[in-house]
């Protein structure tokens, strides 16, 4: 379960107005958390495709009409993908806003990161008969192409369930999840203890009047 | 999509719930309104607008019915759509017009029911209005079926392009069947329905509340009742605003006249009542002074033009309340008389048991009401101490007040910090301007005159400078002088004597017989010479005389018979000026300018004096 922390987004508001030091401190204590976790998942990036033909060196990442076709493989950009950030996202369907989080933000990074979750094997296939509108299923002149490709990819790692709000196979993952497992809960631990401090810190001031600039 | 590990999240809520306690606040808003009320006036008017709309809407059913030859069908109609907009929470705005459109095209009232039927089911299924849903089904019926495959039910396009209304309402029936039932039964629907119910409610209260205004407002019409009821409410506010001014105003009168009636009629003595009739009388006068003294006032300060007309009709409710006011004192006066006759005559007939009794309360009554009036006016004299202490007190505040205002915190933030002695001047000057210190302000502004001179180093200067001359300093001893140099210059003048004119004439040569026994030269008539210029002599006519004297000597030495000439002798006369007339060339002008005022006077006309510009 990712801690729910009441007043999390009032105190990132309070500290930006009244303590901008302690919003700095708590900025670098969560680098520090965190910034292990990222470190550690972008080395699990391969420097280059799993696949051969992935690769964005081999093909053109837009078709005839330059729109764009399935992604292809750029490790820099996927190492690039991979941080963490504190910007609050939009609240999910549950009401839940994340305030604190890591993501891999790129479209070949997720694809490295989450393949096989579903299908171990790869998507049903029915090759170029089936309806081209339906994503479901592989449209692959080869039958076996699902799997291979998800083969390529090396073992999937069961991301660490008890730090997250999300269950089974929706916590599996090659790059972050898989740092983040390792991690073993320490990133998590520090985090909420930077906020935890940074709020005591910010109590015990007692900050009433907005800093000037 | 983008991968991501939630480490620290907060909740903050569903839109959808969002939207269901906003839908939830908006009907208990509504629902307060109509029941509970914000204003009286306000629902009224909403009730009664609600129920003319809807009037309005029925009576063009009711003619579009009669015209279509369905009138008969009217109340039927009207109770079918009642069932309807109850059942499905559909308001009257949209049903009525799409029966309406749907029994103008089919003609017939089951057909119509059934298509409003479905209509209601179109419009629940694809969130749509009724009216939309029927005009599509009214023109399906009539052969164009556009606008039902616009709909997008997934009726087939060989159905629709077969134009069998039946096949397609057959299709239709199969795809939104009980749509509108299931509708009416989520939280929206029921809202709506709840909300339909509460409309037909405030038409009701409407349809009531005109029937009643109308009544006693004897309006003709709603739009007539409806501007009654608008101006009644803002009269009534006015009224009411004004009645509370009045009561505010007198308040303590009217204690006075409160406690008075209830002691006079708590008590069951007529003779007690009539002793209080005289005090009633007497706060009566006082409080109809005020109020009338306060209502004519407030008539000229808030309507001028309208003044002239309340006024006078004021005066005559005044005459008539005077008089009134005059009755009751009389009568009161004669009732007293009669009372104390009746007290005296008992008196003398020893049998003054009740009514002694009752003149004592009479008397105790008046007693009372005198510590009434006293009371009132301590209570009065406390009103007006208490107005004075909160005069104080706001004085105070504003004073205290001043400390918090932002300029002069401002200015005092200011002169905490390291300032210069002269902006310390100035932000003290600031100060004392804002806060109306008129002395402070004028020796801070001279010190600043000063401060500011000497950074310019001019007062050092002009302090350098020598004291300015007084040009009247030596004044008098200088006047004396003056006039002791007038005093020299007039003696010198009067000393001046006439310029004396002598004329020399020297003739040479013993030969002539003018000498006589003279012999010699001689001095020829100087002393008429004298007299002829006298003191202060004529230049002028000392010249022609002196020019005369010539001539005539030229004309004796010719009738001598040239003896000068015979003798040999020259002749050299010698012209000696003194005075104004020194040399030659003075001479000469003096003749000259002479000569010309002769000629101006008439003399002898010189050749060019024309050109001399006279």
């Amino acid at each position: 379960m990712p801690t729910e922390v009441k007043g999390l987004i009032e105190l990132k508001k309070a500290l930006k107005d009244y303590a901008p030091n302690l919003a700095a401190q708590l900025d670098d204590q969560m680098g520090l958390a965190l910034g292990g976790v990222v470190k550690k998942a972008q080395s699990y990036v391969p420097n280059e495709s799993p696949l051969t033909n992935w690769s964005y060196r081999k093909r053109s990442e837009k078709n005839a009409e330059g729109q764009r076709k399935f992604p292809l493989y750029n490790s820099a950009r996927v190492t690039k993908g991979i941080q963490y950030s504190s910007t609050p996202r939009k609240t999910n369907r549950r009401g839940f806003k994340s305030v604190y989080y890591i993501i891999n933000k790129s479209a070949e990074g997720a694809i490295y990161e989450t393949a096989g979750r579903k299908n171990a094997n790869g998507q049903p296939w029915v090759g170029r008969k089936g309806d081209p509108n339906d994503h479901g299923v592989s449209h692959s002149n080869n039958p076996n192409a699902g799997k291979q490709f998800i083969q390529a990819f090396g073992q999937i790692y069961q991301g660490n369930i008890e730090s997250s709000t999300k269950r089974g196979r929706y916590m599996k993952g090659r790059l972050i999840f898989r740092a983040w497992a390792e991690d073993g809960g320490k990133a998590n631990a520090a985090a909420l203890t930077a906020i935890y401090n940074v709020n005591e810190l910010f109590k015990q001031k007692q900050y009433f009047k907005k800093v000037t600039k | 999509m983008s991968i991501v590990i939630d480490i620290a999240a907060q909740f903050t809520g569903k839109k959808a719930f969002a939207q269901a306690e906003n839908a939830a606040d908006k009907l208990g808003r509504t629902v307060k309104h109509a029941l509970i009320g914000v204003g009286v006036t306000a629902f009224a008017k909403s009730a009664i607008s609600a129920f003319a709309a809807n009037e309005k809407q029925l009576n063009l059913f009711k003619n579009s019915l009669r015209t279509i030859g369905f009138e008969f069908a009217t109340s039927d109609s009207l109770a079918f759509l009642n069932t309807l907009k109850l059942q499905y929470g559909v308001v009257d705005e949209q049903l009525i017009p799409a029966y309406q459109q749907l029994l103008t095209t089919t003609r017939s009232l089951a057909a119509t029911q059934n298509l409003t039927n479905i209509a209601l089911d179109i419009a629940a299924r694809q969130n749509i209005s009724v009216t939309e849903a029927a005009d599509a089904l009214s023109k399906a019926y009539l052969g164009n079926t556009k606008s039902v495959g616009a709909l997008g039910l997934g009726i087939s396009k060989a159905t629709l392009a077969s134009g069998d209304f039946a096949a397609i309402l057959k299709e239709i029936t199969n795809i939104t069947r009980g749509s509108a039932s299931i509708a009416a039964d989520t939280f929206s629907g029921k809202l709506a329905r709840i909300k339909v119910a509460a409309d037909s409610a405030k038409e009701s209260i409407g349809a009531g509340l005109v029937e009643a205004l109308m009544q006693i407002s004897k309006s003709t019409d709603i739009d007539q009742l409806q501007g009654k009821i608008i101006n009644f409410g803002n009269s009534a506010a006015e009224t009411l605003g004004n009645v509370g001014k009045l009561i505010s105003d007198n308040i303590v009168l009217i204690k006075s006249f409160a406690i008075i009636l209830a002691a006079a009629f708590t008590v069951n003595k007529i003779a007690a009542f009539i002793a209080s009739l005289q005090a009633i009388v007497k706060v009566v006068k006082a409080l109809r002074n005020a109020l009338i003294a306060s209502a004519i006032a407030r008539n000229f300060l808030f309507s001028p033009l309208g003044a002239a007309a309340a006024t006078a009709a004021m005066f005559a409710a005044i005459g008539l309340v005077t008089k009134g006011v005059e009755a009751l004192s009389d009568t009161t006066t004669r009732a007293t008389e009669n009372l104390l006759n009746l007290f005296g005559a008992a008196k003398a007939l020893g049998v003054g048991g009740d009514q002694g009794g009752a003149a004592k309360y009479a008397e105790g009554a008046a007693a009372r009401a005198a510590a009434d009036a006293k009371a009132a006016a301590a209570a009065q004299l406390k009103a007006t101490k208490a107005q004075t202490k909160a005069l104080q007190d706001q004085a105070k505040l504003k004073k205290a007040q001043s400390i918090l205002d932002i300029d002069q915190v401002q200015i005092f933030a200011a002169l905490q910090g390291k300032i210069t002695e002269e902006e310390k001047l100035r932000l003290s000057l600031q100060l004392a301007l804002i806060q109306g210190n008129a002395s402070e302000a004028e020796r801070l502004s001279a010190e600043l005159a000063i401060s500011q001179l000497k950074t310019t180093n001019l007062a050092l200067a002009i302090s350098r400078l020598p004291p300015a001359l007084n040009p009247f300093l030596n004044y008098p001893s200088d006047v004396q002088d003056a006039l002791a140099e007038i005093a020299k210059i007039q003696d010198a003048l009067n000393k001046l004597k006439a310029p004396k004119l002598v004329i020399d004439i020297s003739t040479s040569g013993g030969g002539t017989d003018l000498g006589g026994g003279g012999g010699g030269g001689g001095v020829l008539g100087t002393g008429g010479v004298t007299e002829l210029l006298g003191a202060g002599g004529d230049q002028g006519a000392a010249a022609r005389e002196l020019e005369q004297r010539r001539n005539d000597l030229t004309n004796l030495e010719l009738s001598l018979g040239r003896g000068g000439d015979q003798g040999g002798a020259n002749r050299v006369v010698n012209v000696t000026v003194q005075g104004n007339v020194i040399s030659n060339k003075d001479l000469a002008d003096t003749i000259r300018m002479q000569l010309l005022d002769s000629s101006a006077s008439g003399s002898f006309t010189m050749s060019n004096r024309a050109t001399r510009g006279d």
